[in-house]
């Protein structure tokens, strides 16, 4: 795989759909021709689609992803097969216990303290505090009045001498609570008792990768509307990122179906491949998946045409709803 | 590896591919380098991909087409020199998409559902069961698929996709480290088990 000729960035407007045209012929020659191109398009794509389910895509990159990438039935369960890999190594315990220990930093064993404690610097900083420790006791004892000009009871000395040891000490030796009967065994577990429980708690809390970017969907069903009734009012909260429209159908002959979703001025905003209608026939439905961000708070239409074995495709209904954000 | 032609070359027209001829165009694939028909499967796969990026509503049906195509032109002529086996199976696609989009059902997307609807287990996340029970299913092909790799691969590709951003990356240069690879080398190596293992929950769950 060589980074360094193919550009990422353009790999990704590619898969978007955005390049243009003689740049897009090119990159679909490379796709099938060269296979050096097509493994690293498999990974920029496979990155493409993990920032869409870790939630990490940038805006305008997900609207694109969204109405391009998503178009395709095909990428779409690439996306899907995506979402369970992930949730398949996050519960997987194997995989868990084999990162935690690799990702654990390293346990300082009995040499790596014992250079610690040798390090010569160290010992150094040591000595001078231990002379000034002693330098101030003996200045302490000899300054103090009393008898003889002594004044000291026969035991100070060794009191302070222990003041002292116990700085030098603190200072190579930081001080620690007693160890659990587990912490005794090898300094190596040492550590991981002490981690487990932390990190346990960290798996518990966070979310699964499905939980933190599972899309929010909203479903609405429109019926055929009767003569001369309103628009049914659909309200969209702002967090909706899919609507799931399920068109509920007149009986009718076809076997396929073909949607449209026009504006207020009657422009099509999308439209589908060839249906099928799903359901008995007394009550066949489609269901039609579409961007939230593609409607705004106003008036719409789905034009429902049946699409004969042959002839042209002929429209059997439409259905107006008004979006209420 | 096992290829029938059964499965995937069949022609529109009265003109099919004999065991023969089938087994030449295999080997005219592979070059000088036999693959036992992994050449075959691979071109297959690009070209399923180049239509779907194409937004075709059969990609796979066109793939087929298309190689069907250039098996019988080899047939007929004998030998193709004047390419490369991947770059005429390319020009041919070319032929077989701008053909695709002069026919009646070529010029629409489909953003929802297309005519294998029934065949396809493309929606995401939405409150109906069926919806749930195919999560259900694909992550117990995902699970069967992954018990199917070697245990390297497996610890790899389940490794590889644990975590969360900065969790994630240590992760991977662990993975990398322990393992003796560059980083690179790693991703090189999980996409090509994420393939695999793609392909093969696509099978599984039909």
């Amino acid at each position: 795989m060589n980074n360094d000729i193919f550009d990422k960035e353009t790999t990704q407007l590619y898969l978007l759909g955005l390049l243009p045209g003689p740049q897009t012929l090119q990159y679909d020659e490379l796709s099938v021709v060269d296979d050096d191109f097509n493994h690293f398009l498999r990974n920029v794509e496979n990155d493409l689609v993990d920032s869409y389910i870790n939630g990490s895509m940038d805006a305008s990159t997900l609207k694109n992803f969204e109405s391009f990438y998503l178009a395709s039935p095909k990428r779409m369960e690439r996306v899907a097969f995506a979402r369970t890999l992930y949730r398949l190594a996050d519960r997987d315990p194997t995989s868990r216990l084999l990162t935690r220990e690799s990702l654990a930093p390293a346990v300082p064993g009995f040499w790596d303290k014992l250079r610690f404690v040798l390090n010569p610097a160290r010992l150094s900083v040591a000595a001078v505090v231990l002379v000034c420790l002693i330098g101030a006791a003996w200045f302490a004892l000899t300054s103090r009045p009393g008898p003889g000009n002594s004044g000291l009871s026969k035991n100070e000395p060794a009191n302070l001498s222990s003041a002292a040891n116990g700085v030098i000490a603190t200072e190579l030796f930081p001080p620690t609570e007693p160890p659990s009967h587990a912490e005794i065994a090898t300094p190596a577990n040492n550590l991981r008792v002490e981690k487990r429980p932390a990190i346990r708690k960290e798996a518990l809390n966070t979310p699964t990768p499905e939980q933190r970017t599972a899309p929010v969907v909203a479903t609405f069903v429109l019926s055929p509307p009767l003569r001369g009734s309103q628009p049914k009012n659909i309200t969209v909260a702002s967090n909706v990122e899919r609507i799931v429209f399920r068109l509920e159908l007149e009986p009718s002959e076809f076997s396929a179906y073909r949607l449209e979703l026009r504006d207020q001025s009657n422009k099509v905003l999308w439209s589908s491949g060839k249906m099928r209608s799903t359901g008995s026939d007394s009550r066949k439905s489609l269901t039609a998946t579409v961007p939230a961000n593609l409607l705004q708070a106003r008036n719409y239409v789905f034009s429902v045409s049946g699409i004969p074995a042959s002839g042209e495709p002929e429209i059997i209904g439409d259905y107006p709803f008004s979006v209420v954000r | 590896m096992e290829i029938t032609k059964s499965s995937t070359i069949s022609t529109k027209t009265s003109w099919s591919l004999s065991e023969s001829t089938f087994r030449s165009f295999l080997d005219w694939l592979d070059g000088d380098e036999p693959s036992d028909g992994a050449r075959y499967l691979e071109m297959r796969d690009r070209l399923a991909w180049y239509f779907d990026r194409k937004n075709c509503l059969n990609p796979d049906d066109l793939a087929d087409e298309t190689l069907n195509r250039v098996a019988r032109r080899l047939e007929e002529e004998g030998e193709i020199r004047s390419d490369t086996p991947a770059k005429y199976c390319y020009t041919v696609a070319r032929f077989v998409f701008l053909e695709y989009l002069r026919r009646p059902d070529g010029k629409n997307i489909a953003l929802d559902e297309g005519p294998n609807i029934e065949k396809t287990s493309y929606l995401l996340a939405s409150p109906n069961s069926d919806e749930t029970e195919l999560n259900e299913r694909r992550h117990r092909c995902l699970e069967k698929c992954t018990d199917s790799l070697d245990p390297a691969s497996r610890n790899v590709i389940l490794r590889y996709y644990l975590g969360k951003q900065r969790a994630k990356i240590d992760n991977r240069e662990a993975l990398a480290k322990s393992l003796g690879i560059t980083t690179n080398a790693l991703t090189i190596r999980a996409c090509r088990i994420r393939s695999k293992l793609e392909s093969c929950v696509r099978k599984c769950v039909g």
